[in-house]
């Protein structure tokens, strides 16, 4: 059986109690509520680069070239750097921002691989033109680096074979010189029979056309690095092609269920049970009587209840305009109480 | 029209509270007159509303039986009943009990039925007027003029008169106010009143915010 009192001050604190109820969850709302998010994506056709090499981080070789792709972009993403560049191009930090500056943690940046040579680039922000712009700015700035160590690396090793070519071509020239000398000694040699049978002066020949074929190597090797350094950008733009760009009408980011529903429904739920707690210490410390009910086990009969009488008046229901009307007439029971029984004279004089 | 019904309703509430009341008390008058019956209405605090009991059972006595009722205003503390009746007199029980007046002449006929004795203004020792034969006495000529006398008592937890006055009654009643009086303060008053012979307890000016309709779901007692 529900005792009378912790009823009575259930409804006596209603407004108590339903106040935890409803703020608590409308707290929860407000407090996890964020800005609406739009998502950008872009779809990026990947193949292998040139000598199986992506110009930049580690290439697997069990990786499909879209997963090793993503996992350097998504390394890049994650360097203050690099997304403090991508933001410089997206115009979300002006262009001389000093490196320490804030940089919005809400904006999300991602890249992840959806087939063999498939990568989707992705940025969540506020707007959907930013996040159009932050995806477009991602795929410049990681085009711009890749083409920037590519040309890094073939002009290293172009440099390497130029000197290489010098040094070889120097040779050349001493044997060419070591020859023409030895000739100069031995004139006889014009004879073509001559030359045939001195074996000095085939080695030196010999010498000669090995060097020169050396030479003719580092020509064709500095050749091709110099054509690899032209092509660089093309080859770069053509193993990472962007198919889909990024789109500036994206759909909203739909927030999770549990985010959307979770969260109130704790709320209520939290609320309750300061509600709960609140009725329990109310009913706990509350020692007064406020039925017969509280007068149980006291050896002595109870007689009646005599309720509280509130002057007469249309609005003196309502709880509020009651305890006023009681508090303007004091004597509003005790002049009731006089008036029993009396005849409307008496109760005049 | 509607505030006259409310007001008649408010009425009829409290006559029927303080109907069950003297019924719950088994008061019925005295076949014999000269053998009235003694009542104290008394109660742990001020404010409890014992005086409004009081004046209530004494109207309600006299209106249900159609008899005479005295009622002794002996709250040396408070003195409202006189003030409530709108008696302009200074005289009252403690100038009867000191000797300086008569029991007639600070009687006072208010209605038909009912006769008001107020405290008085004279500067006496309470405890001494409480505990004197005088009062017994009194007492006595008051219950040989009226089939009731309702006495007002002091509170019980303020005042040891109470107690000793309770004493010189035939019965009393113990007043508590809903929601302000505790349980422990008046388990003090009745174990002070032990020594009377205790009616009942009347709780006073009980008000629910508890729907009537959710009262019958429960089956909430009263």
């Amino acid at each position: 059986m529900i005792p009378r009192k912790l009823v009575e001050i259930a409804f006596r604190s209603k407004l108590a109690l339903i106040a935890p109820i409803v703020l608590v969850p409308v707290l929860a709302l407000v407090l996890t509520s964020s800005p609406p998010k739009y998502q950008s994506v872009a779809t990026v056709w990947v193949t292998k680069a040139p000598d199986d090499q992506p110009s930049l981080g580690h290439a697997d070789p069990w990786r499909t070239p879209a997963q090793n792709r993503a996992v350097a972009l998504n390394d890049l993403l994650a360097t203050r750097a690099f997304r403090l560049a991508v933001f410089k191009r997206a115009g979300v930090v002006p262009e001389d921002a000093s490196p320490d500056v804030r940089l919005d943690p809400s904006i999300r940046l991602w890249a992840a691989s959806t087939g063999v040579n498939l990568l989707q680039i992705g940025a969540i922000s506020g707007s959907g033109d930013l996040s159009a712009r932050l995806v477009q700015a991602v795929i410049d700035e990681y085009l711009d680096r890749a083409t920037a160590e590519s040309e890094r690396g073939i002009n290293a090793t172009a440099d390497y074979y130029r000197r290489q070519l010098e040094s070889a071509r120097r040779e050349l020239d001493d044997r060419r010189a070591r020859l023409n000398e030895y000739l100069a000694q031995h004139p006889e040699l014009t004879d073509p029979r001559n030359a045939a049978a001195d074996i000095d002066y085939q080695a030196l020949t010999t010498a000669i056309d090995t060097q020169a074929g050396v030479v003719q190597d580092l020509e064709n090797q500095l050749q091709a690095t110099e054509l690899q350094l032209a092509a660089g950008p093309e080859v770069q733009t053509a193993a990472f092609s962007v198919q889909d760009p990024p789109q500036e009408d994206v759909a909203l980011v739909q927030e999770s269920m549990t985010k959307r529903y979770g969260m109130p429904v704790a709320g209520l739920m939290f609320g309750a049970l300061i509600a709960g707690a609140y009725l329990l210490v109310r009913y706990r410390s509350d020692h007064t009587i406020l039925s017969t009910e509280d007068l149980a086990g006291i050896d002595v009969p109870t007689l009646g209840v005599v309720p509280e009488l509130t002057p007469p008046g249309l609005l003196a229901r309502i709880p509020l305009v009651s305890l006023l009307v009681r508090l303007r007439s004091p004597g509003y029971a005790r002049t009731t109480a006089r008036s029993i029984g009396a005849t409307p004279t008496e109760e005049a004089t | 029209m509607a505030i006259g019904l409310q007001h008649h309703r408010s009425d009829l509430q409290l006559q029927e509270a303080l109907r069950e009341i003297h019924l719950m008390s088994g008061l019925v008058p005295p076949e014999q007159k000269g053998k009235g019956i003694a009542i104290g209405v008394t109660s742990p605090h001020f404010g409890d509303g014992k005086t409004t009991v009081s004046i209530g059972l004494a109207a309600s006595l006299a209106s249900d039986f159609n008899v005479d009722v005295t009622l002794v205003d002996s709250d040396f503390h408070t003195t409202s009943i006189a003030n409530e009746y709108g008696l302009n007199t200074d005289a009252g029980l403690t100038d009867v009990l000191t000797g300086q007046q008569d029991l007639a002449n600070v009687s006072h006929r208010v209605n038909a039925h009912i006769t008001v004795i107020p405290a008085g203004q004279t500067k006496s020792d309470p405890a001494r007027s409480a505990r004197s034969h005088n009062l017994v006495a009194l007492i006595e000529n008051m219950k040989q003029a009226s089939r009731f006398v309702v006495i007002d008592l002091p509170a019980t937890l303020h005042s040891m008169n109470a107690p000793v006055l309770a004493q010189r009654c035939d019965g009393v009643i113990v007043v508590v106010r809903a929601g302000r009086t505790s349980r422990r303060d008046l388990e003090r008053a009745l174990e002070l009143l032990k020594d009377s012979n205790i009616l009942g307890i009347v709780v006073n000016r009980r008000r629910s915010a508890v729907p009537r309709w959710i009262e019958n779901a429960l089956n909430l007692r009263r």
